[in-house]
């Protein structure tokens, strides 16, 4: 009776996940072969496309950045959750505005910042428009990433394993290092996250570095689709590169996950008031405020602002799309809702019990992750513009592409922060009659809710602000907010294009502050001690 | 549990409300893809006038093609409007386009030269694939491509890469065959990397490095060059002999219903129409500084005559089986460190 009863339970769950490996794995692994089905070789092979040169650029840029990423996060993310700093809420702030804000949007603003004639033949305009400067915007946009994924680890480990360390272990430097140890997990997270969006980055190397002639993977992908009629042959043989570097980087994942991951968060568990930041903290916490703040929002934004206040010549010719906004607000909250929908039953079965169904799921979806966003919407124009999957023109496809790309972000994301809580706490329940019902709404709810929750609000600015996939499978009369940017860049209509760009930056922010507040009215869980309103 | 509850009830209502209106409703009529900045105008007044709906589905060049190509077979449009007859030839070489789809106009004689044999697609406007957009300061503007590579322009001379920007193929290949062909031609294109050609990535940075004083001169299309001279007066447009024909184009999907090919050649006919076509370089911005085909237009006031310039018109059968080797030749040597 009861193995029935559970049995009924997953049905939903199960059904969900195959739907979704099902419509990951079609048109992915479609596109992938199409070099190799019969009769479309056409001569191309590995070799033939394949550049060391592009291939070594994209893994050390890809490296670089992540890294510098990576190590700035772990530090931003100590400042958050051990310390009491009075900048953490304004931190945070900089750091959602560098997280949404489109990369085309933020490398365009630091061009035109160049162009000032103080500044456009400096030696600063020498290391930006270098290696260097790809390097720094590449990480900055995966900072938000890295102190997130770090936060969570940081507030588990909490003031009581320090504690035990410092009874246990005598020697100072193993006593941090063993701390640091249990940070590897989340580092692995977010360097796979990180380096995986690094290595399909196209907009920032492209502009970049076409200007310092740096060859990429994804350059030689875009070279293949500029061709008419598009190459996507050529482009699929080239993107199995990036596909075995994303999955390079997922094993670098498991293998610190499986390796020094544990239950943090269990029922004795107390948490110990962070104390205040000591006066040296403090300046290096103002100091990497003003930097985050200066480079990350003040010169590129303010290139938008200024743009935005600019007189427009004819707004009668080129009105402002503002319905696009209205469209990739509905398209994000569906696309992020089903994306956490899947990816939160994956996560609690791959708890629970990891088996080959989600190792391999995880596994799939590491490609989608992988592949360009423009290469990602051929595969699915592609797959499903057929008369038996008629879906190519309907929002539903272009949910399900979005959704497609967030759930592996999110399965890497929230991986840590779900194997932190400890499964004894719902099984303390069952074992006291709590109802099922009672025990996901009043137990696993609240403590999932958060990392949940943030996960929803990165899928949604990621969707709301998306462009290549948005440019192929966008329903016709229904344009989305980075179609219509595009739209009035391309035509010369920058000050139009900045106010949309700032009422969409505004539409995330309020969209995200609802949420916050609507999450903390039906899950106000706080642990003893724990500071009330930690945002995460 | 009750306030989980009420969230949960709450986001099916969201979910609900979002799924209601974005449901298709309503047969889409003709579907254009169009990357011209008129094409919206012209859309709206063909409904007007017709009563036929037009479903507009406006991007860039590149994701237009990249659609099209992605469709192959099984087209969800009925018309797509871009600029680049290279493109549609190699579109229609692919079997992706109707034939025979020309109306029959007072084409002028440019015009003429433009149409296909097949009737594939029909020359809509005439732009220029390369015109020197410059600083007023500039003391010899140069008149010709071998002016470019002068001492004076060292390091001064910006274009956009090919291999990314849709409209700048038909530049380096009009660039290739005045120097020769191809690979003759390459020379000259080296000779401009070696007088320090920068490469930026579409006419929105190239024209901003010219502004910010990056760059000396601009090699972009003609349109784009008049409309950003028009709205910054410091700047100048000069057109090179020679120029290169870079002409708008509509083609029309193969297998559509009698009915919806009736709509889609009326829908020609009406964008080619002296009121239209009026309209169109009124309402079409960047794109609407565009030399007409037909007799019975004329050219917007800011465009010198045609007949005082020299236009080379490619042959799309001679470089559009080439561009991919062209772009790879110029990703590996030009772009090269």
């Amino acid at each position: 009776m009861t193995v029935v009863r559970a049995f009924t339970r997953s049905l939903p769950g199960m059904f969900l996940l195959q739907l979704f490996a099902g419509l990951t794995l079609y048109p992915v692994i479609r596109f992938l072969l199409l070099p190799f089905l019969s009769g479309s070789s056409g001569g191309l092979s590995f070799a033939g496309v394949l550049s060391a040169d592009a291939l070594t650029n994209s893994v050390r840029i890809a490296l670089e950045s992540t890294l510098w990423a990576l190590a700035a996060g772990i530090a931003i993310a100590f400042v958050f959750e051990r310390r009491r700093w009075a900048g953490s809420h304004l931190t945070m702030l900089v750091l959602w505005l560098i997280f949404i804000t489109p990369s085309y949007l933020m490398t365009t603003g630091w061009q035109i910042f160049f162009t000032l004639p103080a500044f456009a033949h400096g030696w600063l305009a020498g290391v930006f428009f270098s290696e260097a400067g790809v390097v720094f915007l590449l990480g900055l946009k995966g900072l938000p990433f890295a102190v997130l994924a770090a936060r969570n680890s940081w507030r588990v480990i909490g003031a009581e394993l320090g504690d035990a360390a410092s009874l246990h272990i005598k020697s100072a430097l193993r006593r941090r290092a063993t701390l640091l140890q249990l940070l590897l997990p989340s580092a692995a997270s977010a360097f796979a996250i990180v380096f995986v969006e690094n290595i399909q980055e196209f907009g920032i190397p492209a502009t970049l570095g076409a200007q310092i002639h740096l060859p990429i993977v994804t350059y030689a992908i875009y070279e293949r689709l500029a061709t008419t009629p598009v190459d996507f042959r050529g482009a699929a043989l080239l993107s199995w590169q990036l596909v075995g570097l994303a999955v390079l980087a997922a094993l670098v994942q498991l293998h610190f996950s499986g390796r020094y991951s544990g239950a943090l968060v269990h029922g004795r568990r107390r948490v110990v008031p962070p104390p205040s930041c000591s006066v040296v903290e403090r300046m290096l916490a103002c100091l990497g405020l003003l930097l985050l703040a200066g480079l990350g929002v003040a010169v590129p934004g303010a290139n938008i602002v200024i743009a935005a206040l600019s007189p427009v010549r004819d707004l009668a010719a080129r009105p402002v799309p503002w319905d696009s906004l209205v469209y990739s607000t509905l398209y994000a909250v569906l696309a992020a809702l089903a994306a956490v929908s899947i990816a939160a039953p994956v996560l609690l079965r791959q708890r629970a019990r990891a088996g080959r169904f989600t190792h391999l799921l995880n596994a799939i979806s590491l490609a989608n992750m992988a592949l360009p966003g423009v290469v990602l919407g051929a595969a699915y124009l592609i797959a499903f513009n057929s008369d038996a999957l008629p879906l190519y023109g309907t929002p539903l496809l272009l949910v399900i592409a979005y959704v497609a790309v967030q759930v592996p972000m999110l399965l890497r994301f929230l991986q840590t922060p779900i194997e932190h809580i400890h499964p004894n706490l719902s099984e303390a329940a069952r074992l006291h009659g709590v109802a099922w019902s009672a025990r996901v709404l009043d137990v696993e709810g609240p403590l999932l809710a958060r990392p949940f929750v943030w996960g929803w609000m990165m899928a949604f600015a990621q969707v709301f602000f998306e462009l290549p996939i948005s440019e192929l499978l966008y329903p016709a009369g229904r344009p989305p907010v980075g179609v219509a940017l595009v739209w009035l860049n391309q035509s010369l209509h920058y000050a139009q294009e900045a106010r949309l760009a700032l009422a969409a930056i505004a539409v995330t922010f309020v969209v995200a502050g609802l949420i916050t507040w609507a999450v903390r009215l039906a899950a106000p869980l706080q642990l003893a001690g724990e500071p009330a309103g930690n945002p995460a | 549990m009750r306030r989980i509850l009420v969230i949960v009830a709450v986001l099916a209502v969201i979910v609900a409300g979002a799924l209601y209106v974005l449901w298709p409703r309503q047969s889409q009529g003709l579907v254009l893809y169009s990357a011209v900045d008129y094409g919206p105008a012209v859309a709206a007044a063909f409904k007007q006038q017709t009563g036929i709906d037009v479903t507009l589905v406006d991007v860039s060049t590149g994701a237009l093609l990249a659609k099209v190509s992605a469709e192959g077979h099984r087209p969800a449009w009925s018309l797509l409007w871009f600029d680049g007859d290279l493109a549609a030839a190699a579109l229609d070489r692919a079997g992706l386009l109707a034939k025979h789809s020309v109306p029959d106009l007072p084409w002028n004689k440019t015009g003429r030269a433009l149409i296909p044999a097949d009737g594939a697609y029909t020359p809509t406007g005439l732009t220029l694939a390369g015109a020197f957009t410059y600083h007023a300061t500039l003391a010899a503007p140069p008149a010709h491509w071998a002016a470019l590579l002068s001492p004076a322009l060292k390091g001064a001379v910006g274009m956009n890469n090919p291999a990314i920007s849709g409209p700048m193929y038909p530049l380096l290949a009009g660039m290739l065959q005045q120097a020769g062909g191809w690979p003759k031609g390459q020379a000259y294109v080296l000779a401009l990397k070696a007088n320090g050609l920068h490469v930026y990535t579409k006419n929105a940075n190239t024209l901003a490095a010219l502004r910010g004083g990056d760059i000396g001169l601009a090699v972009t299309q003609s349109s784009a060059a008049w409309y950003t001279a028009s709205q910054y007066p410091m700047l100048r447009v000069r057109i090179p002999d020679p120029a290169f024909a870079l002409p708008s184009v509509i083609c029309a999907a193969p297998g559509l219903s009698p009915q919806m090919r009736a709509a889609a050649e009326k829908f020609i006919r009406f964008a080619m129409s002296p009121a239209i076509q009026k309209l169109r370089q009124q309402k079409g911005e960047g794109d609407g500084n565009y030399w007409p085909l037909t007799k019975d237009v004329a050219a917007p006031k800011i465009l010198p005559p045609l007949g005082s310039l020299s236009v080379t018109v490619l042959d799309p059968a001679l470089w559009g089986p080439r561009e991919d080797e062209v772009n790879a030749w110029f990703s590996k040597t030009v772009l090269a460190r």
